[in-house]
C-alpha cells in the first residue's frame, strides 16, 4: 500500500488475525501476498513535521524544520489540519531528531513531510514523503512561504525561510458526488468568513470522497483558525448543472 | 543552479511527475521564479496540467514511456509528486546523468511503498511501534506466536512491494 491507509485494520485478539490479513491483502494497491504487522500505539495526536533540506547562503545543505502541523484523519484521508500543533519541548526535540535523521539518510534537496505519532514526551515514526504533504496545505496561509514555495526554492538550490507567520488551519472540500465537470456554489459565503481563502483544484472529475478544494483560514489561535476553515469549507457546495 | 528564461535556450526545465493539487502549487511557485515547467499525470487536464508550460499524459509506472518522455523534454530536474512511478527508471536516469531526481532517486524508490521506508527505519533506528514485522507472508506467519510476542492489539497493513 501507499501512505493512503488502505487495508489497515486493528487486531484485538487471535480470532481477528485471519480477517485482518485478508482485508490487508485485498486493500493493498498490489496484492504481494505480504503484510506488515505492527504493535498498536495508543497515541494522543499525530503530526506532520515539514522538514526542508536546502542550501544556505554559503551553499551548504542545511536542515530546517517548520512548526509542527496537527491533523485529523478519517479513513486514512486528511480532513483538517492546523499549524502550530502544541507539543512538549521534549516531544518537539525528539520529532526533530527523527525527522533530521530520516531526511539526512534520504539526502538530496527539497521539502519532506515526516509523519509522527506523539504521546506525551514519546514520539514514534510513521511515514515520510519526500515532497509536499497534503496536510501542509495549511501553510498556504500560516507560513511566510508555503510548503510549495519552500520545495521550489530548495530544489533550485536557493535559501529558505521556514518561519510561521500566524496560526492557521485548513479544511478539505470534497466532491460529494461521482460526476465530471461539476460546479461550486457558495464561494461568496465561504469567503465572507473572516481571514479565509479558498483553493479549487480544477479536477475534471469529482468523486464523493475526492478532494476537490480546500479552505484555509487564520485566527488569533489554532482553535479560531480551525473553526473558520471548517465553516468556510462547509459553505462551498458542489453542484451538477 | 542558473535560472534562465522559459521557452528559450537558457531555460531551467523542471518536470513534475504527478500533477495534482500539490504539484499544481509547486508548478506555480516554480513559474514565479522563471522556471520552464512540464506537468505529467496519468489523466488529461489534471490540476497541474492547467498551469504548466507543457502537459503530458503517460502511465508513470511504465518505465519505457517515462524514459521516452524524459529524453524528449530533457528536464534538468525531475520532481516526483506521487509514489506510483517506475522508480527503477528514475535510478537509471539519475545514474546516467540525464536529469537530477528530487530529492534523490533512492529516496523516491525507498518511499514508493510503506515497506521500503519502514525497513530503512527498522534497520537503522528504534522509533517504529514495537514490535514491527516486515514483511510477513501468511505461509510463515504463526498467529499464536505472533499473539504472544506482539501483545495484541496489533495493526496490519498491506505491503505493495514486489
Amino acid at each position: 500500500m501507499s501512505s493512503s491507509g488502505k487495508g489497515q485494520s486493528l487486531l484485538k485478539g487471535p480470532d481477528d488475525v485471519k480477517k485482518a490479513w485478508d482485508y490487508a491483502a485485498a486493500g493493498g494497491r498490489v496484492n504481494s501476498g505480504r503484510v506488515i504487522v505492527e504493535g498498536f500505539i495508543d497515541f494522543e495526536y499525530e503530526i506532520t513535521l515539514l522538514t526542508v533540506r536546502a542550501r544556505d547562503a554559503g551553499g551548504t545543505v542545511q536542515t530546517y524544520f517548520c512548526d509542527p502541523i496537527g491533523h485529523v484523519q478519517v479513513s486514512g484521508d486528511y480532513v483538517e489540519s492546523w499549524q502550530p500543533q502544541a507539543m512538549s519541548p521534549l516531544a518537539l526535540q525528539r520529532s526533530r531528531e527523527i525527522a533530521g535523521a530520516v531526511t539526512a539518510n534520504l539526502g538530496g534537496r527539497g521539502l519532506f513531510g515526516v509523519e509522527l505519532f506523539v504521546k506525551g514526551d514519546e514520539v514514534w515514526f510513521s511515514e515520510v514523503s519526500p515532497r509536499p504533504h497534503d496536510t501542509g496545505l495549511v501553510t498556504l496561509c500560516s507560513q511566510r512561504f508555503s510548503e510549495f514555495e519552500l520545495h521550489a526554492r530548495a530544489i533550485l538550490g536557493l535559501p529558505v525561510d521556514v518561519s510561521l507567520r500566524e496560526p492557521g488551519a485548513s479544511a478539505v472540500i470534497y466532491g460529494g458526488m461521482d460526476e465530471a465537470g461539476i460546479a461550486f456554489e457558495g464561494l461568496a459565503d465561504a469567503l465572507a468568513v473572516p481571514r479565509t481563502d479558498i483553493r479549487l483544484f480544477g479536477k475534471p472529475e469529482a468523486f464523493v470522497k475526492r478532494r476537490m478544494g480546500v479552505a484555509v483560514a487564520n485566527g488569533a489561535d489554532v482553535a479560531e483558525a480551525r473553526e473558520r476553515a471548517k465553516r468556510a469549507a462547509g459553505k462551498v457546495k458542489p453542484v451538477k448543472e | 543552479m542558473k535560472l534562465g528564461t522559459p521557452l528559450s535556450p537558457s531555460a531551467l526545465r523542471v518536470m513534475l511527475l504527478g500533477s495534482g493539487e500539490l504539484g499544481k502549487e509547486v508548478l506555480i511557485a516554480l513559474q514565479r521564479l522563471g522556471v520552464e515547467t512540464i506537468a505529467v499525470d496519468r489523466y488529461p487536464n489534471a490540476p497541474g496540467h492547467q498551469v504548466a508550460h507543457r502537459a503530458h499524459v503517460i502511465q508513470m509506472t511504465d518505465g519505457a514511456a517515462l524514459r521516452a518522455l524524459v529524453e524528449l523534454e530533457k528536464p534538468h530536474l525531475i520532481v516526483p509528486e506521487i509514489e506510483a512511478i517506475a522508480t527503477d527508471t528514475l535510478v537509471q536516469i539519475e545514474a546516467e546523468g540525464l536529469a537530477e531526481v528530487i530529492p534523490t532517486a533512492r529516496a523516491a524508490q525507498l518511499t514508493m511503498n510503506r515497506e521500503g521506508i519502514r525497513r530503512l527505519a527498522a534497520e537503522n533506528w528504534a522509533w517504529l511501534p514495537r514490535p514491527t514485522v516486515l514483511p510477513t507472508r501468511w505461509t510463515n506467519f504463526r498467529p499464536p506466536s505472533m499473539a504472544a510476542t506482539a501483545r495484541l492489539p496489533s495493526a496490519t497493513r498491506a505491503s505493495s512491494s514486489r
